[in-house]
């Protein structure tokens, strides 16, 4: 036996030498606790990861760091990430960081989000010419969504949920004339509680979305957002989208 | 039935108030209970608001904000908000109040803190703060609301039941009472106005009520009344007229002084017209009716310790202030109402108690006088042969009450064995015949001494003529028969005095006759020498015969004299020399002088004569040598000096006295010293006519002759001149009143075997204030000093009988009694040289001090007060006293 150990001396040697200088062989073990408030089919949910989910474990993959990522609603996940109670939330806009100080975006974006606003299919057709056109309609959204936030604070009847399955309900209910939601989002929702709707023509742009780190997580922006430009470059994000919100796009 | 008056009656008005304060007062208390229950209550339900809102609320709450759900948040809040008395609901994330519903608030306030805590990565995170505010400020109003309208309605309610219990009380019960009350006030115990009946319905017998009882009871009590008033009135008129008509004084007053009722024997007693004014005056009778308000403290005190106190004499006061002796009973009663008073009589004791002062003022006099008189009452209850004697009746016969029990057979046997049988059948008689008693005879003194006495009584008899008492008076009449004696003496030297004067006169002519006859022989034979030796013989003889006659004339008051205004002392101050000449070397000769002697109308030669004759006779008492002392005095003899010696007047005298320290004399020696011829020499050592010849000076300056001698003792020549008035020596005669004579309270034993000096002694003393106590020599003196404890000063005569005489005796209580005071009184010079065998000193001050015999009143009280002012009993000489 220890003639064995003395011929694979160098193997040991590399192999002892490697643990001591794999730093993020001991950062892998703290796994980073991500929050995202975008469900299904964007963010995870019982039987996929999702979008998201699948992204931004790639990414963080391919610099070695193990994440956990769960759903909180929307303005929850800033906070905790803001507090540092969680490491960072995902799928945000830009500009996050200017109402949460403590929060650190990526700079390289992990996917767009198509914000959009829908009506009941029976409801009259609502044009969109810029948010001020939304003025007469009572409009919905679910908390946190900064993008709604952020442009609908001239307007006066805007009605705010907890989740996207209760702004459908008002929307249902006719309590609110216009849904504001994602696109992919609202039609899986609407599917599933089999509720007609309409997406607002023209649509609202869509919106680059990124990934947020405490700042005690800044020393790994650069890392992560290198590891989303691979990704771009070498196709992964795309099949990710393909694979995760593909059926949607049939 | 009557409708019924309303009107507003204070008894239903009184209720109403009673049952609205009581109401009140319950409603105020239960109201407080009950608030403070509700407090407690509503704080418990905010406690348990907070304790629902911590159960019940927290996870939705927790939710929200985990979601961030605006919305819900503040409808939640505000939902809390909404419960009772939360005032406001808060999420507070750090420090920064996230949501808010309610208003914040400044008065009291309750809050609780609930974190919102989320289970988040299997971590439990508080991620807020709900802050719940309870107002107690709300809750406080809420109370104050409640116990404003509990206390608005219970006093609305109150009020309606007062009203209408009063005008159910007015109506049942008030307006009957105050018929009731008027049927009362209508009620004239002595008249019966008819029976009380109420303005209502009546009620059977079986349903009466209350009023009806009352009514009943009314009717009865006045008929009972009615009774009682007319067994009272007959009662009253019964007693009022004796109460009216009582000769003593009946009242009433309350304990502290205050009269209350009065029958007119006590206006009338206390000099107030009517028993009206007199109670309405005296409001306080210890200071308006007792002179001595310490007087009715007792009798008060006496009445609450007894009930009563028997009668007592004191002093009242009448109206203006005069006061009156009464004699006051009380006791004490309760009225009806349980107040307790006194009631008492009075009499008027005044001419009773006035005439019981007088009768002991008088019998005070008497017995001094019966003292100063030597008197001793009897009185002998035959039957019984009980005999009672007064002091005074022990006293003559020399004997203090409890020596001799006083009996007839002992006064029997102290009667003169000569004189007894005459007595006991005067006696006799006396009770036989109803003759009155008067008789003198003699008793045995217990000193031996035989007295006179005087002897006045009477026998009363029963109504069968059987003799009961008899009783009577004796007195000394020893004094008298002296007097008589003295005046006897007088008498018969007077007589004397005239027959020798005559007979002199006679023989002093008969003897010129051969005197002159054998001077013309001596001329017709002037060389016969053995006629002239016979002739000159013979005019011997004559001369001699002249001196005698000479001598008798000068005791004759019939000898004529040239008087002149002199002072004696010069006389005497000349005739020191020649005096002292007459006498041996061995007599020693003294002289004391008055230098402010007055002045005498004398015959100077004749005085020469009297004086060198008294030296002569003093120097014949001492052969053996002594000493003899000449003094001068101012004296003024009172009048009951006069009284004792008849043979001499009062007024002022100058005294002049001469003393030896000789052999004395007897009192039969005595008697008849002055008698001319009377001599105690042996035949040829004397004519006997020098003393006769001094009386005959003294009767012719007006004067008088004292001699004090006792065998033995020495004699003293006091010669008495009176004091002659010039123009330019005249001055008032100023007797000293008693009022204005040195006085005292002390205790003075006076000591004189002479018992009429010593009750002049007494009298004089008592007269002053002292006290006195009496004995009759220096034994007894000593006895009396064992048994008395409070003398003061021993008043003592020199010689007495006895083996003690005053010095000896002075020495003695000087030594057993030191803080007693000695003054020493005397007729006699007691020699110096005999004061060598005692304490010099001490005794030398005494007789410095002596109180010459006689001594008046004011002389007596000078030096007794001098004594008794000396601050001790020094033993160092002092100047002799300055006798007026």
């Amino acid at each position: 036996m220890a003639n064995f150990f003395w011929s694979c001396r160098i193997y040991i040697f590399i192999i002892i030498f490697g643990f001591c200088f794999q730093p993020h062989l001991t950062k892998s073990a703290d796994k980073l606790m991500l929050s995202t408030a975008t469900k299904a089919p964007w963010g995870p949910d019982k039987t996929s990861p999702g979008y998201i989910g699948l992204t931004v474990k790639e990414a963080f993959r391919r610099i070695h760091r193990e994440i956990d990522l769960f759903y909180l609603p929307p303005e929850r996940g800033l906070i905790n990430a803001n507090n540092g109670v969680d490491d960072g939330d995902v799928f945000r806009i830009a500009g996050i960081e200017k109402e949460y100080p403590n929060l650190v975006m990526v700079p390289e974006s992990v996917g767009h989000f198509e914000f959009s606003g829908f009506t009941l299919a029976d409801h009259s057709p609502v044009g969109f010419t810029g948010w001020s056109s939304l003025e007469p309609y009572l409009l919905g959204m679910v908390t946190g969504w900064k993008y709604y936030e952020f442009n609908t604070t001239s307007n006066s009847h805007v009605a705010k949920t907890s989740s996207p399955k209760l702004l459908l309900g008002l929307l249902r209910d006719r309590k609110i004339d216009v849904m504001l939601l994602e696109r992919w989002m609202a039609q899986e929702l609407a599917q599933l509680y089999n509720v007609k709707i309409r997406r607002i023509i023209p649509s609202f742009p869509s919106m680059p979305m990124y990934i947020y780190l405490n700042k005690k997580h800044a020393s790994l922006v650069p890392e992560v957002s290198a590891a989303l430009v691979s990704m771009k470059r070498d196709g992964s994000l795309q099949r990710i989208h393909d694979l995760t919100l593909g059926v949607y796009l049939k | 039935m009557k409708k019924p008056v309303f009107k507003r009656d204070p008894l239903a008005t009184n209720f109403l108030v009673a049952i609205i304060a009581f109401s009140s007062l319950i409603t105020l208390a239960s109201t407080a209970l009950q608030l403070r229950s509700d407090y407690v209550y509503m704080v418990s339900s905010l406690h348990s608001t907070f304790a629902e809102i911590e159960t019940g609320h927290l996870d939705t709450l927790k939710d929200s904000v985990w979601l961030l759900d605006e919305k819900q948040i503040n409808s939640h809040l505000l939902g809390l908000t909404e419960r009772r008395d939360i005032v406001k609901a808060s999420i507070t994330i750090g420090d920064q109040e996230r949501w808010t519903a309610g208003v914040s608030i400044q008065g009291r306030k309750m809050t609780a803190n609930f974190p919102l805590k989320q289970l988040h990565r299997k971590e439990l995170l508080q991620i807020a703060v709900l802050n719940v505010t309870g107002s107690i400020d709300a809750i406080y109003q809420r109370l104050i609301n409640k116990a404003t309208v509990i206390l608005l309605s219970n006093g609305i309610k109150t009020f309606i039941v007062g009203l209408f219990v009063y005008f159910l009380f007015q109506t049942w019960i008030a307006r009957h009472l105050t018929k009731m009350a008027d049927f009362a006030d209508a009620f004239k115990p002595g008249e019966l106005s008819g029976m009380l009946t109420l303005d209502r319905t009546p009620n059977s017998k079986e349903k009466q009520d209350d009023l009806d009882h009352m009514v009943n009871a009314f009717n009865r009590m006045q008929i009972s009344i009615k009774a009682s008033y007319d067994a009272l009135s007959n009662s009253e008129e019964k007693y009022r007229s004796i109460f009216e008509n009582a000769a003593e004084g009946i009242f009433q007053s309350t304990t502290d002084g205050q009269l209350v009722s009065a029958n007119p024997a006590m206006a009338h007693i206390l000099n107030y017209t009517s028993p009206e004014e007199l109670i309405s005056e005296i409001t306080d009778m210890g200071r308006q009716l007792y002179l001595n308000q310490s007087d009715r403290d007792k009798c008060v005190e006496q009445l609450m310790i007894k009930g009563k106190f028997d009668a007592k004499e004191m002093q009242w006061k009448r109206k203006g202030g005069l006061p009156l002796w009464v004699l006051v009973s009380g006791r004490t009663f309760e009225n009806s109402n349980g107040d307790q008073f006194l009631e008492g009589t009075i009499q008027d004791i005044s001419i009773r108690k006035e005439a019981e002062i007088a009768l002991r003022e008088s019998q005070e006099h008497l017995s001094m006088v019966m003292q100063a008189s030597n008197a001793g009452f009897w009185i002998r209850d035959i039957p019984s042969n009980k005999v009672i004697w007064s002091e005074g009746n022990y006293r003559l016969l020399g004997y203090e009450p409890d020596e001799i029990e006083a009996s007839y057979e002992h006064w029997v046997m102290r009667i003169h064995p000569s004189d007894r049988e005459r007595v006991v059948a005067v006696i006799k008689n006396a009770m036989d015949s109803h003759i009155e008693i008067n008789m003198e005879y003699r008793v045995v003194h217990s000193d031996g001494q035989i007295r006179w006495i005087k002897n006045i009584g009477k026998t009363l008899f029963d109504a069968n003529g059987t003799p009961t008492v008899t009783c009577g008076i004796q007195i000394d009449v020893a004094h008298r028969k002296e007097l008589e004696k003295q005046l006897r003496t007088s008498q018969k030297l007077e007589a004397i005095g005239q027959l020798t004067g005559g007979i002199a006169h006679d023989f002093n002519n008969i003897l010129g006759i051969i005197h002159g006859n054998f001077e013309i022989l001596q001329r017709m034979l002037p060389d016969n020498k053995k006629a002239l030796g016979r002739i000159k013989t013979g005019l011997k003889g004559a001369e001699r015969g002249e001196e005698i006659t000479r001598k008798l004339l000068n005791f004759s008051t019939t000898k004529t004299d040239e008087k002149k205004i002199v002072k004696i002392n010069e006389f005497i101050r000349e005739m020191a020399d020649l005096i002292s000449k007459s006498l041996t070397v061995k007599i020693e000769v003294n002289f004391e002088f008055d230098e402010d002697i007055w002045l005498v109308d004398i015959d100077p030669g004749d005085f020469q004569d009297v004086l060198i004759n008294l030296a002569l006779n003093a120097r014949d008492a001492m052969p053996d040598g002594g000493n003899l002392k000449i003094e001068s005095h101012n004296k003024v003899l009172d009048e009951i000096y006069s009284q004792r010696n008849p043979q001499a007047a009062s007024g002022e005298f100058v005294m002049l006295s001469v003393g030896d320290t000789g052999h004395g004399m007897t009192a039969e020696v005595k008697e008849r010293v002055c008698e001319p011829f009377f001599t105690t020499k042996e035949h040829g050592k004397g004519t006997g006519l020098g003393l006769s010849m001094v009386y005959g000076f003294l009767q012719r300056s007006g004067g008088h002759l004292k001699i004090y001698s006792e065998p033995d003792e020495g004699t003293t020549f006091c010669l008495y001149l009176p004091r002659a008035t010039d123009a330019t020596q005249s001055q008032e005669i100023c007797y000293d009143k008693t009022s204005d004579l040195p006085r005292g309270t002390e205790t003075i034993l006076i000591v004189d075997d002479e018992i009429g000096l010593r009750n002049v002694a007494v009298f004089y003393l008592k007269e002053l204030g002292y006290k006195t106590v009496v004995a009759k020599d220096g034994q007894h003196a000593l006895e009396v000093l064992k048994s008395t404890t409070n003398i003061d000063l021993l008043f003592s005569d020199v010689v007495m009988p006895g083996g003690l005489d005053g010095y000896q005796l002075s020495l003695a209580v000087h030594e057993q009694y030191p803080e007693i005071k000695i003054l020493l009184t005397s007729g006699i010079t007691k020699k110096p040289a005999e004061l060598s065998n005692h304490d010099v000193g001490y005794l030398v001050t005494l007789d410095n001090e002596l109180l010459r015999k006689p001594y008046n009143q004011p002389e007596l009280s000078t030096a007794i007060r001098r004594i008794l002012d000396k601050s001790e009993n020094c033993d160092v000489a002092t100047e002799a006293p300055e006798i007026k």
